[in-house]
Order: structure tokens, then C-alpha cells, then sequence
């Protein structure tokens, strides 16, 4: 319906899908500290890595992304509200290409 | 909108120091809350030092004691003196209470005592509360029941129904909660709070009340209802030991739940 | 509103001096503070290593010769300890939401539950990291 409760919802759905998604984050992060270029690729090369950090990078960033606007939304008034949700967005996104792209690239080797 | 610091015309100065009555033996130190809107000065804070032993039980009995024979100036909201009228809600020591269900006895020999938080002061400790009412008139706070014909002259409720009412009637509009809330303070002005979302959820949660879907969906709005962060401040501070966060919590399951269907 | 009560004063209100830190609004604040953090630095950072590793090893080596250093060792802990924190403290959320553990003495347990919770895994993290 309104805006309130459907952001709220989907906001608490990717939380719920964040849960192992982080958690595999924690373990990756951990694993990858100080790896060598052959570690890393090797790492990623295996897909369920793969496919682990592409749908962080998709869920964690459309979380980040209400998050952070329901802080701006708190916080900033009207002025510069609407260009900071809007610089919000953009960041989100092109994090998610990023991470898309690099994906596509070391995992399935495109 | 997030303010980190007061304006320059409410930040409190020191104000005068009002000694016990002579041969007091204990006492206890009240920091009050100053201001006078004739004089256009800053708001001060004024210590009345109060003999314990010539002073009533309560917080009230002693501002009671400072406005009758100290200082007749000292300006606040009272009336029942037994927690069920809620004017005399006030920043007690840092957290929000009633002074009449607030024991002295509980408090430290030196007592802050400040306007509810983030208001405009109308004098000493009373606050503005016309924004607050407002919000309670907005939400239509009455039966709202057109379409069901009343029976036999009342509309029955089972047990269980009516126990659904029990944690949410008691609430007495004293704005402890609301006024706890940092969400309220940010965006008071759209934001319901605490207190008006704990009574709009008495209504939801009313079996002879015929408007739920209506009322959720004035409720379902991203700055009404969802500032609330559960911060849970509301629950902290409600001198009748209601729960406003988890009515609110309540509400917000309601309108996932019809979302589902 | 009249011009009167324009000049009427704000009542103090800000945690600390005038409104009293407690527990519930602690965690709530450092619930928020993690969040921040990892959009911020985490995040952009996380984005950036990934495409350090297909530009190749060379810049994948520069990326990681940073990540060793003081400034990017304090970014990896202080990114483990906010995962941690906000996995822990959102779950806590998450049950909020649905109406249950609301109760006073349930939010203060759960949310020392979740205090603990976020050490264990900050631990555990380090534990695979070494
Ligand atoms: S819920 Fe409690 S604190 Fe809030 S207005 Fe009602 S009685 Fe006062």
C-alpha cells in the first residue's frame, strides 16, 4: 500500500536474508585477510563464493540503501534530503554493478 | 530533523540558590527549571534547599512546599497527586516521570527538576502540549462503528476481548513516553509517537471498533508510524508501566499481517 | 503559532547532560552506529577489493599491501566487530518485529544476549583470520 509499510517490509526481508549472508561475510573476510592474488581468485573461483558475495552485494546493498535513507529521512531536513536519498541510490547501485561485474569475471570467468 | 545542540535562547544559566528554613537538619536540594516569558531572559535553573522533615513523601510534596513557602513564582502542572491525571509529568533527574508517584526518598539529595524534554516551554515546567493533542485529535480517538447496528442498547465484548484493552486503557496521556523518544524529537511534527501510537493501537485492538482497516491505513505512513526505531525508550519511561513499544510493535504486525492477505 | 510562542525555549533534551543514557538507547544508538560504518567504510571498500582482484595482481597486491596496514588492519576489526554487532542486535530487531520479547526484563536479557553474541562471533572471526 503506502510507502511506510512496504519499505519496512522489504527492509526486514533482506535482513532475514542477511543473516548467512553475513555470517558468510565474517568467514570470507577472515579467510581472505592476507591472501595472495592466486588465494583470492582461487577462493572465488569456487561458485558458491561466487554466488555468496554476488547476492550480498545485492541484498546487503538494497538494505544499506534503505537504511541509510531512513537515517537521512530521520535526521536532514527537506532541502538536502531528496539529493542525499538520491546520491544513496546511485551508490548502491554502481556498488552493485561493481560487484556483479567482478564476479562474472573471477568466478565464471567471462 | 536531527539539532545537537539547544538554541542560543534555551540554553539554562545558573540561577539563585534558595537556603532551608533555619535549623533544617535534613535536606534535600532542588534544581528547578526556570523561565519566565515577561523577562525575555535566558531560562536559569533555581536550588531550593528543602528540610525533609517538615515535607511530604513525594516529589510533588516537595515542589508543592517550594512554590508554597519558598518561592510562590515556581510555575507547574498538578492536580489528582496519585498518578492518574498526568499533569504533573516532568525530566526528573534526567528521566521522564510523574513528581507525585516519584518518592524523595528515591532520589539523590540533589534532584533535577526540568520541563518534559524537546517542547517549547511555555513557563518553568510547563510545556506547550498543544502539538501533542493535535496528534491525539488526529487519530479520531472514539468508537467508530457505523455499519454494526448496537444490540440491545451496548455492544458485548467476551473476556478475552475486553482483556485485549488491558496494558492500553490505563494510559493517562501524560507524555513521558513521547517525550523519552528521540525519534519524537527529531520529527515531532510528523512522527506520531509513542503515547498516540499506543492509543491509536487501543482502538485497533478494540473488538467493537469497526474501522480497522481505515484507521491502519491512515496509520501506514513512512513518518506516522515508521520513525519509530524501537528505541524502546517509551517502554523505559512510562510511569504506569505500559508498554508503548511493543503496542507499536503490535500495530506494525497488524499491517504486515494484511499485507498477506 | 503566535509569535510568542516562537520565543518560547525548547526544553533541554540531549542524551547525556539533560536525558539519561540507558541501556535500550545504547544499544539502539550503536545499532545505528554499525549500520553507518559499514555503508560508509565497509562497504565502498568491500566494492573496491573485488574490483582490485579482476584488475589483476598487481593491483590486487596494492590492495591487499593496504588492507595490511595500520589503517586498513583497524578498518578490518572495527568492520568484524560491526557485522557482529549489527548481525546480533538485528536479530534482536527482527524478533521485535514480531511483536514478541518486548517485555521489560526481555528487552534488557536479549539485549545482553546480544552483546555476547557479537563477541563470540568478533572471536570467532579473529580465530579464522589467525
Ligand atoms: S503510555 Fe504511559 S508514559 Fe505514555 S502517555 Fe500513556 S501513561 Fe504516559
Amino acid at each position: 500500500m503506502s510507502a511506510g509499510s512496504k519499505d519496512w517490509f522489504r527492509q526486514r526481508v533482506a535482513a532475514v536474508a542477511l543473516i548467512p549472508l553475513s555470517a558468510w561475510l565474517l568467514w570470507a573476510g577472515a579467510s581472505l585477510a592476507g591472501a595472495d592474488y592466486a588465494a583470492a581468485t582461487a577462493f572465488f573461483s569456487q561458485p558458491l563464493n561466487g554466488i555468496a558475495a554476488l547476492l550480498l552485494a545485492i541484498v546487503g546493498l538494497y538494505h544499506t540503501q534503505s537504511g541509510v535513507t531512513s537515517i537521512i529521512e530521520d535526521y536532514i531536513p527537506s532541502g538536502a534530503r531528496g539529493v542525499l536519498i538520491f546520491v544513496t541510490h546511485v551508490g548502491c547501485g554502481a556498488g552493485v554493478v561493481a560487484v556483479i561485474w567482478a564476479v562474472v569475471n573471477v568466478t565464471f570467468g567471462a | 530533523m536531527l539539532q545537537l545542540r539547544l538554541p542560543k535562547n534555551a540554553r539554562p544559566q545558573e540561577g539563585k540558590t534558595f537556603p532551608a528554613a533555619e535549623g533544617a537538619k535534613r535536606t534535600k536540594t532542588l534544581r528547578i527549571y526556570r523561565w519566565d516569558p515577561d523577562s525575555g531572559d535566558n531560562p536559569r535553573v533555581d536550588r531550593y534547599v528543602i528540610d525533609l522533615d517538615d515535607c511530604g513523601p513525594m516529589l510533588l510534596d516537595a515542589i508543592n512546599k517550594v512554590k508554597n513557602e519558598i518561592d510562590p513564582t515556581v510555575t507547574y502542572r498538578r492536580s489528582c497527586r496519585e498518578g492518574i491525571c498526568g499533569s504533573c509529568a516532568m525530566n526528573i533527574d534526567g528521566k521522564n516521570a510523574l513528581a507525585c508517584t516519584t518518592a524523595l526518598d528515591a532520589l539523590d539529595d540533589d534532584v533535577t527538576v526540568f520541563p518534559l524534554p524537546h517542547l517549547p516551554v511555555v513557563k518553568d515546567l510547563v510545556p506547550d502540549m498543544s502539538g501533542f493533542y493535535e496528534q491525539y485529535a488526529s487519530i479520531k480517538p472514539w468508537l467508530r462503528n457505523e455499519a454494526v447496528p448496537v444490540e440491545e442498547g451496548e455492544r458485548l465484548q467476551s473476556h478475552d476481548e475486553r482483556e485485549k484493552l488491558d496494558g492500553l486503557y490505563e494510559c493517562i496521556l501524560c507524555a513521558c513516553c513521547q517525550t523519552s523518544c528521540p525519534s519524537y524529537w527529531w520529527n515531532g511534527d510528523k512522527y506520531l509517537g509513542p503515547a498516540i501510537l499506543l492509543q491509536a493501537y487501543r482502538w485497533l485492538a478494540d473488538s467493537r471498533d469497526g474501522d480497522t482497516d481505515a484507521r491502519l491505513d491512515e496509520l501506514d505512513d513512512a513518518y506516522k508510524l515508521y520513525r519509530c526505531h524501537t528505541i524502546l525508550s517509551c517502554t523505559s519511561a512510562c510511569p504506569k508501566g505500559l508498554n508503548p513499544g511493543l503496542a507499536i510493535a503490535e500495530t506494525k504486525k497488524m499491517l504486515l499481517e494484511r499485507r498477506g492477505r | 503559532m503566535s509569535s510568542k510562542s516562537k520565543l518560547r525555549p525548547l526544553s533541554p533534551y540531549m542524551l547525556g547532560p539533560y536525558y539519561r543514557f540507558e541501556f535500550q538507547t545504547l544499544m539502539s544508538i550503536a545499532f545505528r552506529l554499525s549500520g553507518v560504518f559499514m555503508a560508509l567504510v565497509l562497504a565502498p571498500l568491500g566494492c573496491l577489493w573485488m574490483l582490485m582482484l579482476v584488475m589483476g595482481p598487481e593491483s590486487f597486491a596494492a590492495m591487499q599491501s593496504f588492507m595490511a596496514s595500520w589503517l586498513g588492519t583497524a578498518i578490518g576489526w572495527l568492520g568484524a566487530l560491526a557485522v557482529s554487532f549489527h548481525l546480533c542486535a538485528g536479530i534482536r530487531h527482527l524478533a521485535w518485529d514480531t511483536a514478541r520479547f518486548l517485555e521489560k526484563p526481555q528487552i534488557r536479557a536479549t539485549g545482553w544476549l546480544a552483546v555476547f553474541g557479537t563477541l563470540v562471533l568478533f572471536a570467532l572471526t579473529l580465530w579464522v583470520a589467525s
